[in-house]
């Protein structure tokens, strides 16, 4: 399966293709758009017990940090990335920055309890 | 671990020779003892065996399954006896583990999928690291652990390497289940607990799974419980099969004596009321009533208030579950009345069903490919022309963004009429495009070409200076939500909610007549008294009075067309008929049109030969055929209708055991990406290279009422002369010859 794969230079996330890169931003950019250094996924009471999951209190804290610099992407995330430009702000962020935070977030939301 | 070496003994209750768990009077209660949600339970489960357990919503059907591996949630409290019996004679007391034998005991003796399951990965882990973990955390060797995953994804029709290395994310909701059940394997349990494992996913998947499970039981040797609402579904794969009504078993006995002969009314009425492709229409009925909550549970048999065949011995003594059939010692029921049962409530399928004519009548073959007969030149209430919805992808929480590059095809090129109090079912899988086709005819949704007609006139082009204003349209032209909690305003008493649109529609209305229609209105949708009703809150309300308020509030807009949306999904199987008929009842009375989006034939088939409609089945944006249930169920011409005909299970014992697909490939293709040609010929069982290379159109059947868009309806077109494409049959006997 053909992904980028993050790299960070001087502070700056990009993720990298076979020939290819695209910038995201900075990671203090990306933590902020995610709206913190930590994301805490809960788990319910069933779901918690799942042999691969490490969390007796249902929670899992994601460091947001790690995962964006380890999480892997498909091409078809970097060409919609690839459509928003980084000089372009929005609530005093990148837009880029900003949409690459929205699809991290989607992806962590499939998971967990129910929410209300 | 808690374990010793005593053999048990045959227990005669059952007729269970080498019990793999025993369970004694097992019960799990909150709030001190006051709430029972499972109640003195008692039941062997034989090694090897699929034991399917089939009760509604708020049965205690998930409690059972969560006592199984003493995973009660908090703070509920299980009592009673509970013991796993290993091949090797060793016993285990599973109430007795201590934490961390408990934890070992799970996923390595008795491990579990259930529905919520989908959402319990690690999202930022690839699917493979969910393996390795779990084979680290129960010290295993990783590389043969490894291997039998591999093993495990092959058998359940997947492709090894891609799945171990995707993210959850990124795999479609049947892929992950059948990782889910890869993932319950890998430390080679014995007992495989199944909750309601594929209730979020379309019934071709489900079946296709209790397929791939069926081959997996036998090949590792497995015993399974199955616990599910879905009667039907689940009767393809078990040996035996419990009833589960208010938190006790009501029957339990072999898979056919429990179809075939059951002795509890519950039992015989839920059959009764399972919408089927087997029964005659008009003798399905509805249970009256709802189960009882855990609060407020009935004296003696706790289905009395709900029994025909209740009498004051029922009201006073609760009936044991205990064996009645000499010639079938292990078939229980918990019934004063067994054989009168038996004789008083007849089923509805199997010698009843052969008696009920399959002819179509006249008047529905009339409408069949047209929908109502037209009256004059008076345009349609709805049309279709060559509807076009193209949406971008990826539209996520940002959307303020636009501007992703990848388009999603959801409908593409259909037409259809809608008549004055027509009935359509829109059929198909999950993303086939058939609620955005629904919303668009509708006018929620704007198509991207083509154009929708509202009585002749073009409806996102209405506007002050027209006959018709966009708000009468928006008036006309209602819609009813698969979840209608979700639609009603939780903090809003329902006279409130249903206050809101008269108010807007109808200004000049004062308060007290405002009252007094929706009184009379909610009678009408069977809640009474509405006084009582129309001073609750939406949790306040069941499912399926949720469901009536909402049918309401959509009727209050004296529409023309109305849109159920997957309305009776959400429904218990009990009360479905019930709804269906209370629609199809106030479709006449309100001289309303009807478009109904499902992906079950069997409620789809209900929809519509009682309504004299149509069903439209839809794949990948397209409506692929078109015509009356009855024509589609006996005699469909699109293979992908043959394809749902199978998926929808049967109670019909000759003809339950589950068989192969009718398919090629168990996955929808990428809609994104919609193969060329006929988009169904990647999956087809006799697809041919014309089918790759050229797109069939819808046309009218010649000797049967309908459309279909297959080149098999041409005797003279090129497809009878090119190549079956690879693992596609020459001939037709892959699709069955009903």
């Amino acid at each position: 399966m053909e992904r980028y794969e993050p790299e960070t230079h001087d502070g700056t996330l990009s993720l990298v293709g076979d020939g290819d890169r695209v910038e995201v931003g900075s990671l203090d950019d990306v933590v902020a758009a995610v709206g913190g250094a930590t994301y805490t996924i809960e788990y319910d009471e069933r779901q918690r017990k799942q042999p691969w999951l490490d969390t007796d209190d249902g929670r899992l804290d994601v460091d947001v940090r790690d995962a964006v610099t380890s999480l892997k992407h498909t091409p078809e995330l970097v060409d919609e990335l690839r459509d928003h430009d980084l000089s372009t702000e929005r609530y005093g962020l990148p837009e880029r920055t900003v949409v690459f935070a929205d699809r991290f977030v989607d992806i962590l939301e499939r998971q967990g309890r129910e929410h209300e | 671990m808690a374990t010793d070496s005593t053999q048990s003994t045959t227990t005669a209750s059952d007729g269970v020779s080498d019990p793999i768990l025993e369970i004694r009077n097992a019960s799990v209660s909150y709030n001190d003892g006051e709430t029972r949600v499972l109640e003195d339970v008692s039941v062997d489960i034989d090694r090897r065996e699929v034991l399917g357990i089939v009760g509604e919503s708020g049965s205690g059907k998930s409690m059972f399954a969560s006592a199984l591996l003493d995973a009660v949630p908090d703070p509920g409290r299980l009592t009673g006896q509970i013991t796993y019996h290993r091949e090797n004679g060793d016993t285990v007391d599973v109430l007795e583990l201590s934490d961390e034998e408990l934890r070992q005991f799970r996923w390595e003796e008795i491990s579990m999928v259930f529905q919520g399951a989908m959402s319990s990965f690690n999202p930022t882990m690839e699917v493979g690291a969910h393996f390795k973990e779990t084979l680290k955390t129960h010290d295993r060797n990783v590389s043969e652990g490894m291997a039998f995953a591999r093993e495990l994804l092959e058998n359940l029709y997947l492709e090894p390497e891609r799945v171990l290395n995707a993210y959850p994310h990124e795999l479609s909701g049947g892929m992950q289940q059948r990782a889910l059940i890869a993932l319950s394997m890998v430390l080679n349990p014995e007992v495989l607990v199944m909750d309601e494992p594929t209730a979020a996913l379309d019934l071709l998947m489900q079946r296709s799974i209790l397929r791939l499970l069926d081959n997996l039981q036998s090949e590792y040797d497995l015993t399974i419980v199955f616990i599910t609402h879905d009667l039907p579904l689940v009767a393809a794969l078990a040996d035996r099969m419990a009833i589960i009504y208010a938190f006790q078993f009501a029957e339990i006995g072999p898979r056919d004596e429990i179809i075939g002969n059951s002795a509890h009314p519950y039992t015989r009425k839920l059959l009764n009321a399972t919408p089927n492709l087997d029964a005659p229409l008009e003798e399905m009925q509805p249970i009256e009533g709802e189960g009882p909550a855990p609060v407020n549970v009935p004296s003696g048999c706790r289905f009395h208030p709900r029994c025909p065949l209740a009498t004051e011995e029922c009201r006073v003594e609760d009936p044991p579950l205990e064996s009645f059939d000499r010639h079938y010692p292990d078939h229980r029921a918990a019934c004063h009345h067994r054989e009168e049962a038996r004789e008083e409530i007849p089923l509805n399928f199997g010698e009843g069903a052969q008696q009920f004519d399959h002819q179509p009548s006249e008047s529905v073959a009339s409408t069949a490919s047209t929908g109502r007969p037209r009256t004059g030149d008076e345009p349609p209430l709805l049309r279709a022309d060559d509807v076009e919805v193209h949406f971008e992808q990826s539209q996520g929480l940002l959307e303020r963004f636009g501007g992703p590059p990848e388009v999603v095809r959801a409908v593409d090129g259909v037409s259809l009429d809608i008549q004055e109090q027509d009935l359509v079912c829109l059929l198909g899988e999950s993303g086939c495009g058939k609620t955005t086709f629904g919303k668009t005819l509708i006018g929620l949704q704007k198509p991207t070409g083509g154009a929708v007609e509202y009585r002749g006139q073009d409806i996102w082009e209405a506007s002050g200076s027209t006959d018709v204003t966009r708000d009468e349209i928006r008036a006309a032209l209602q819609i009813i939500h698969q979840d209608p909690g979700a639609a009603l305003n939780p903090n809003r008493r329902i006279v409130d909610i249903l206050s809101e649109p008269l108010r807007h529609t109808h200004p000049n209305v004062g308060r007290n007549e405002r009252r007094s229609r929706i009184h009379s209105l909610l009678e009408r949708v069977g809640m009474n008294p509405a006084d009582d009703f129309m001073g609750r809150y939406p949790h306040q309300l069941s499912g399926g009075e949720k469901q009536r308020v909402a049918l309401a509030r959509a009727l209050l807009m004296n529409p023309n067309a109305i849109l159920a949306d997957e309305a009776i999904s959400a429904v218990d199987v009990s009360l479905r008929i019930e709804i269906m008929d209370l629609m199809l009842e106030l479709q006449s009375e309100f001289d309303t049109s009807f478009l109904f989006i499902s992906h079950d034939l069997s409620n789809a088939r209900y929809f519509a030969e009682h309504g004299d409609g149509r069903i439209a089945v839809m794949y990948l944006g397209e409506i692929v055929e078109i015509g009356t249930a009855e024509r589609l169920i006996h005699d469909p011409r699109h293979p992908y209708t043959e394809v749902l005909r199978w998926a929808t299970p049967s109670l019909d014992l000759d003809d339950m055991e589950a068989s192969d697909p009718p398919i090629r490939e168990v996955d929808v293709p990428d809609p994104v990406d919609p193969p060329s040609g006929c988009r169904f010929h990647t999956r087809c069982p006799v697809a041919r290279e014309a089918c790759r290379e050229e797109h069939p159109d819808l046309e009218g059947l010649d000797d049967a009422p309908g459309k279909a868009a297959c080149f098999r309806e041409d005797p003279n077109h090129a497809y009878w002369d090119s190549e079956p494409l690879e693992g596609a049959e020459e001939s037709d006997d892959v699709l069955a010859d009903d």
